[in-house]
């Protein structure tokens, strides 16, 4: 890794439209990037999409960075609003999950599933992933915590698990009827 | 190559040279002056004007104010487009203009008890809310060159910045006693704002 002063340097010539500077700039700040969003999102499958737009940020605020200031607040703000803006992302896609849910009821009632049996082989449609955490918090009951447990993941991505376990299921199921 | 690199290269590939932001005391002037300047050329086109001159001069209370409204203004105005350089202000710095709100108050409060005896306006609150648009498509242009945040707070900063110039340039020409400036210049500019900033987050594009 690079000290911040050669990083600086770096980004003032990326400033210019140095090409060669700015591959090195973003190949030394890429490991840092992705350690920090790693501390902060816990889904493996959606860190390096944060990362890429925390880079595009960088790129498209390049304008922004004066150079008599110093680099780490700049680039933590842009990396810090990136974060928060996919965990509101995700937050969004809950709350739409709850209401998805009765679409979902709809179009297993009208494959007509009367048992759990019958549920269990609608969920096979799904991804192995997806299938567990509905299996766990939908069918056999488990709260939220309690199946996060059980699969070692924090309770947000099981979150996101669920929500979009539903989406694939409504598709699949849509799909079939 | 794997999708790190190939994103990367993207990147490096659009690369062009920018051209840094203006300094920030630059754009705020900029907008500040160009706002109040097309005020005065708007009330010369549009109706006869009452400059509060001999209250100014007479005052020492009502200069105060003015300067306080002047202080809003151009703290607001700074928040904003600081705000939208990464890394230059905590969000809790915003308060600042907060504190300049509060002595503004309090300035009004302590005129209530003088008598400013002045001709107001007819319609000085729907001027205010109107003179505020062009403000307000400037600041929000300006954001829009930085490191644009879509929350809340951006809008209301926004909104509220771009306000508080017809609310100032009104107790400059309106009625300033305190009761009439509460009611219909500041209450207004407050109340576009939070409905400005409401609709633009409940109706903007989600991330």
């Amino acid at each position: 890794m690079k000290n911040i002063n050669e990083l600086k340097s770096l980004l003032q010539k990326a400033q210019g439209g140095d090409k060669a500077s700015y591959r090195e700039f973003f190949n030394a700040l890429y490991p840092y990037i992705e350690t920090k969003v790693k501390h902060r999102i816990f889904n493996p499958s959606d860190i390096s999409d944060v990362v890429q737009e925390v880079l595009i940020s960088i790129h498209q605020s390049l304008n922004t960075y004066d150079p008599k200031y110093a680099l780490s607040p700049w680039v933590n703000t842009i990396c810090q609003r990136r974060i928060i803006d996919y965990i509101r992302k995700i937050s969004r896609l809950e709350d739409s999950a709850q209401s998805e849910e009765f679409d979902v009821t709809n179009t297993i009632g009208a494959a007509n599933i009367n048992s759990k049996e019958e549920a269990y082989e609608v969920l096979n449609l799904i991804s192995p992933n997806y299938r567990e955490v509905i299996i766990l918090t939908k069918i056999i009951g488990h709260s939220t915590a309690e199946a996060a447990k059980i699969l070692g993941i924090k309770e947000n991505a099981l979150r996101t698990r669920v929500s979009r376990g539903f989406k694939e299921l409504e598709a699949a199921l849509k799909k079939e009827l | 190559m794997d999708d790190k690199a190939k994103f990367l290269d993207g990147l490096i590939d659009d690369l062009t040279p920018v051209k840094p932001l203006p300094k920030i005391w630059k754009r705020v002037m900029l907008f500040v002056s160009a706002q109040i300047l097309f005020m005065i050329v708007a009330f010369y086109f549009y109706s006869d004007v009452h400059y509060q001159v001999g209250l100014l001069k007479s005052s020492g209370l009502y200069a105060l104010q003015l300067l306080l409204f002047f202080g809003f203004v151009i703290t607001m105005s700074t928040l904003t487009l600081l705000r939208s350089i990464p890394g230059r202000i905590k969000d809790r710095v915003l308060w600042s203009g907060g504190v300049i709100f509060i002595l503004l108050l309090g300035s009004l409060m302590l005129g209530s008890w003088m008598n400013f005896v002045s001709m107001k306006r007819a319609h000085c609150d729907v001027e205010i809310v109107i003179f505020s648009i062009p403000a307000l498509f400037t600041m929000l242009y300006m954001v829009k060159k930085g490191f644009f945040i879509r929350d809340f707070i951006t809008y209301f900063t926004i909104a509220l910045s771009s306000t508080a110039i017809p609310s100032f340039i009104m107790h400059f020409v309106c009625n300033p006693s305190a009761e009439h400036s509460l009611i219909f210049h500041i209450l207004p500019a407050v109340a576009t704002s939070f409905v400005f900033s409401f609709l633009v987050k409940k109706f903007s594009t989600p991330l």
